[in-house]
């Protein structure tokens, strides 16, 4: 080990230290030099005092006692020598000489390690500061993560969303915002992208857009995707805006079919959504389930020859379609999908779970509640689900047990409000139907404006509303606080189509309880 | 193998700076002699100080296991308070650009103390063999020891190949994709 190494000490000190293990290095080694010479020189001694010995056997003898002599000098270098120096002896139990040790042992620690050792303790209790100041919204992202990573979409967008709660929470308790407690936009992002796959790439824009303005690809880089498509969206609607307006306007359908397939080839146009808006007017038209899958099924192809998953756009209402034809295999095929992207989507399992009761399949059913309960457990529409599979197998009382435990804690949930009014209008109940269908609209209107949740406007909900709307007017409101807005309700939905069931119910062919406790269970 | 060991502590310095003053320190603490006590220097004790071996049950295990200890200590708040409100609560630049840098500092320099937790082979065998080999520690002792002791003889090698930085460097990546 190389001498000038040993640093902390003082340099005269270390000068004059040096000096001392020089001095006494030289005397060890003198003193060891002087054994070889003194054993050379008795050998002489015994060649001419012996000459009967030959001379060969006396130089034997000379090279041998020389030989052995240099061995000695050789072993100590490696064994004995101190292994800083190189030089002295080492001490007894010691790797080092007693001079090297002495100097070992005055070793200051430097200045500036002192420095950097006190300062990582304060920065240490600091940062703990910070970090348990920062712990309890930072659990709730991290819930956020763990409900991702298992594909519960909706479940994660709630914690992400709750994130800033926490932090207005630990702010009050301090009497202070503190700047080292903070939701960052990574956490508004991480809650847009949870959103899009639990609802639409367009919800998704719609709400980031709302929060950031329309430059909110320049914050948060990583919903650009779905803002492009959003834009992407509503530039094809623009372009065949003509077309899809005149049919609005009575155009006729070979009219309407003719100008939008016109747009095939234009620049600007994505024939996916050509093809959804071809399969939508095909749909206004009224055209047969096989003519309109075609156009999905185009739709499709062209979208897995982009390499993108357009899922979101039509499978919901393609599966919806077959379900009500009857195809109950067809509409599998496109829901599985929806099931499989996101845990958390209650119309997927929805229709999954009616299907399964409407091919007789119970055991399936409470298979897909379990599954459903499982990764949404303490969220309304857990038990929304499960009040709808007690309604859909006949088990009217447990429904609204069920219900009513899942309103103690979700009391702003829309759906558990429709369920409950379903199961009202099964009972004849039409006034409490409507409260709880106007409650239903209202929740969902809150959540609507509120937290730019629209997922609560389904058709189930337009066809339920309608439905308690209109029988409430056949037959009279008995007490209602809400009746005076039944006229209004009446005139917005003046327009409205309603479903196949709703229309079989309002005109007498089905009662409400056949509807909803047979076949497709619901009422859209 | 060796530059590989010494990339580790130039990537990681203020852990293996303050890694080798906790060493000196405890070297102090325990009346053993230090050689070197230059903490950042190009050879296979960087990071460290070469010093006299403990002869004793608990000092040995203290030369094995108090620096790392300190640095995982001091380490690990400051990893925490970085990490995550860069991973969790996604602060960005665009937040505060003054937080980000702190956080980012936080972050590394929580990284490279624990990335510093492990001591030399030499100390870690010296620990085997004064302590369980030897015997110079009493039974109560070496069944608490043992598992620390377990752990500091497999992270010195760990770290002697420079696998702590590497997971760690493998562990943030993950984190921020």
């Amino acid at each position: 080990m190389d001498k000038e190494l040993i640093n902390g000490i003082p340099e005269e000190e270390e000068n004059a230290e040096a000096e001392v293990s020089e001095q006494a290095t030289a005397d060890a080694v003198q003193a060891e030099s002087q054994e070889p010479q003194e054993e050379n020189e008795a050998s002489e001694d015994a060649d001419s005092e012996s000459t009967e010995i030959s001379e060969e056997k006396a130089d034997e003898k000379s090279g041998d006692e020389i030989s052995e002599a240099s061995e000695e000098e050789q072993e100590p270098d490696e064994d004995i020598l101190c292994i800083v120096c190189g030089e002295n002896r080492k001490g007894e139990d010691s790797d080092y000489c007693p001079d090297c040790e002495a100097v070992m042992y005055k070793s200051k620690i430097p200045f500036l390690a002192w420095i950097s050792g006190i300062a990582v303790i304060c920065v240490s209790i600091f940062a703990f500061v910070i970090a348990m100041l920062a712990s309890a919204p930072a659990l709730q992202a991290a819930r956020g993560e763990t409900y991702a990573s298992q594909k519960r979409w909706y479940s994660a967008y709630l914690e992400y969303s709750q994130v800033s709660s926490v932090v207005d929470e630990i702010s009050s308790i301090l009497g202070a915002e503190s700047p080292f407690v903070a939701a960052g936009k990574g956490i508004d992002e991480k809650a847009i992208i949870c959103y899009a796959k639990s609802r639409s790439p367009l919800d998704a824009a719609y709400l980031a857009m709302m929060l950031y303005g329309e430059n909110v690809a320049d914050v948060l880089p990583g919903v650009k995707e779905y803002v492009d498509i959003y834009d992407e969206f509503y530039n094809n609607y623009t372009l065949m805006g003509e077309p899809l307006d005149a049919m609005l306007a009575g155009a006729t359908a070979d009219e309407t079919f003719n100008a939008l397939n016109a747009l095939k080839g234009t620049e600007g146009v994505n024939e996916v959504y050509l093809n959804y808006f071809l399969f939508n007017a095909a749909d206004y038209y009224q055209l047969s389930v096989d003519e309109r899958l075609a156009y999905i099924k185009a739709a499709d192809e062209i979208a897995k020859a982009q390499g993108r998953d357009f899922s979101w756009l039509y499978n919901l209402e393609i599966a919806d379609i077959l379900c009500h034809e009857g195809r109950y295999d067809d509409a599998l095929e496109f829901i599985n999908v929806l099931a499989e992207n996101d845990k958390t989507n209650y119309r997927a399992y929805d229709l999954k779970m009616r299907i399964a009761i409407a091919k007789g399949d119970t055991d399936g059913a409470s298979k897909i509640l379990a599954e459903f309960k499982t990764n949404n457990e303490g969220f309304d529409s857990a038990y929304a689900l499960e009040a709808a599979y007690h309604r859909c197998t006949g088990d009217l009382e447990k429904s609204k047990l069920v219900i009513e435990e899942g309103l103690v804690e979700n009391d702003s949930s829309s759906e558990l409000h429709r369920q409950l009014a379903l199961l009202h209008l099964i009972n004849g109940k039409y006034s409490d139907a409507y409260e709880e269908a106007f409650t239903a609209d209202s929740n969902a209107s809150y959540m609507a404006n509120y937290y730019m949740d629209s997922s609560g406007f389904t058709p189930q909900l337009d066809n339920t509303i309608y439905l308690c709307v209109n029988l409430c007017k056949k037959h009279g409101l008995t007490s209602s606080a809400n009746a005076v807005y039944l006229d209004q309700i009446i005139d917005y939905y003046k327009d409205f189509v309603p479903s196949k069931q709703v229309s079989e119910v309002l005109d007498g062919k089905k009662t409400a309880k056949e509807v909803l406790t047979e076949g497709v269970c619901d009422l859209a | 193998m060796t530059a590989l060991y010494i990339a580790s502590k130039i990537l990681t310095f203020p852990g293996a700076y303050l890694r080798g003053f906790w060493e000196q320190l405890t070297c102090k603490i325990l009346g053993l002699p230090v050689e070197v006590p230059g903490y950042l220097r190009i050879d296979e004790a960087c990071g460290h100080v070469e010093h006299g071996l403990a002869q004793k049950g608990f000092a040995a295990y203290l030369m094995a296991t108090g620096p790392g200890f300190m640095n995982f200590v001091t380490g690990f708040p400051i990893f925490l308070a970085g990490f995550i409100n860069l991973v969790f609560l996604g602060i960005r630049p665009s937040d505060s650009i003054g937080f980000f840098i702190l956080y980012v500092l936080l972050t590394y320099v929580g990284i490279s103390l624990l990335c510093n937790i492990f001591p030399l082979v030499e100390d870690a065998m010296n620990l085997y063999d004064v302590a369980f080999a030897q015997k110079k520690m009493n039974i109560i002792g070496r069944i608490f020891a043992f598992i620390p002791s377990i752990i500091a003889y497999a992270g010195a090698y760990l770290e002697k190949y420079a696998v702590t930085v590497i997971l760690w460097i493998v562990f943030i990546v993950l984190s921020f994709i």
